[in-house]
């Protein structure tokens, strides 16, 4: 049976990312990291926002350091209303799953 | 105001050891220099001239720095025992060159030579996308604690930003496709 609809494809790692970014607020990678309490690594942790960036679930925007400071400038990730649809339906697919093998 | 107690003057017999050890030091380097450079030229006549004047050299040059050092931790020894003479002077003047040498040095930020070879080896989106964001973050961290005095923090940290960066580097190039081939293996 084919399926016109295409739903981007979510992995646990992606869902626990869209959970952290689910408030709307932006956050940085090691944030993200620092508030995944040790499930997210610093190592993919960007790999994982490139590939959800790709899917459409989050947007990012480069912000420069304040005028004294000079360095590589931060990169904020924001969720998009895709990726809050996909989050609920995961959430609401999650707990259906866990009612039924309750 | 209490005056200050005067430092003793070394004696004659102090400065005399402090330059026979130097001395001795400089002949022994010296000697095992001329020696290595007569045996390899006897030993094997037909070897180039000018390769044996540069292993005689590089020779030289290793013994000079091996005995820098040495001097230098000698006369550390001999300073902790409250010791002056030569020695003392010759490591105060080869410490300020050294302090010179350190003052003068700059250094390159954190994980700046891994972002060079990355850059050369992905394409700019991906250097943009993944190694940049990853080294800055952990850049600041490691700026941060070092700005507090936390020494041994930011050394946790740096370690966490190279294997990080070197986790990224895999899972941008074999990780995926190894994955893949133990995955289809194992079922």
């Amino acid at each position: 049976m084919s399926d016109d609809l295409e739903i981007p494809r979510v992995s646990n790692t992606e869902a626990l990312v869209l959970g952290l970014l689910a408030d709307g607020t932006e956050r940085f990678g090691l944030e993200l990291v620092d508030q995944s309490s040790g499930k997210l690594k610093m190592g993919s942790i960007y790999t994982t926002l490139q590939r959800m960036s790709n899917k459409g679930l989050v947007t990012s925007r480069t912000e420069p350091r304040p005028d004294p400071e000079v360095g590589i400038p931060r990169r904020y990730f924001r969720i998009t209303g895709l990726g809050v649809r996909i989050y609920n339906a995961r959430l609401t697919y999650v707990r259906a799953l866990r009612e039924e093998f309750a | 105001m209490m005056d200050k107690p005067m430092k003793e003057k070394p004696t004659r017999g102090e400065m005399v050891s402090d330059f026979e050890l130097l001395l001795a030091v400089g002949v022994f380097m010296i000697g095992i220099w001329i020696v290595t450079f007569i045996l390899r030229a006897v030993l094997d006549p037909s070897t180039s001239p000018v390769f044996i004047a540069a292993i005689g050299g590089l020779g030289g040059v290793v013994c000079a720095i091996v005995g820098f050092f040495y001097v230098n931790l000698l006369a550390e020894f001999r300073m902790r025992r409250g010791q002056t003479g030569p020695t003392y002077t010759l490591r105060s003047v080869s410490m300020s060159f050294v302090r010179v040498f350190r003052r003068s040095a700059i250094k390159r930020p954190l994980a700046s030579r891994l972002l060079a070879i990355v850059d050369f080896f992905f394409s700019p989106t991906t250097v943009e996308d993944i190694f940049q964001p990853l080294v800055g973050d952990l850049r600041e961290q490691y700026l941060i604690a070092l700005r507090h005095g936390r020494t041994w923090k930011a050394r946790w940290i740096r370690v966490r930003l190279y294997y990080s960066f070197w986790h990224a580097v895999w899972s941008q190039t074999l990780g995926p496709v190894v994955e893949r081939v133990v995955a289809a293996i194992w079922s």
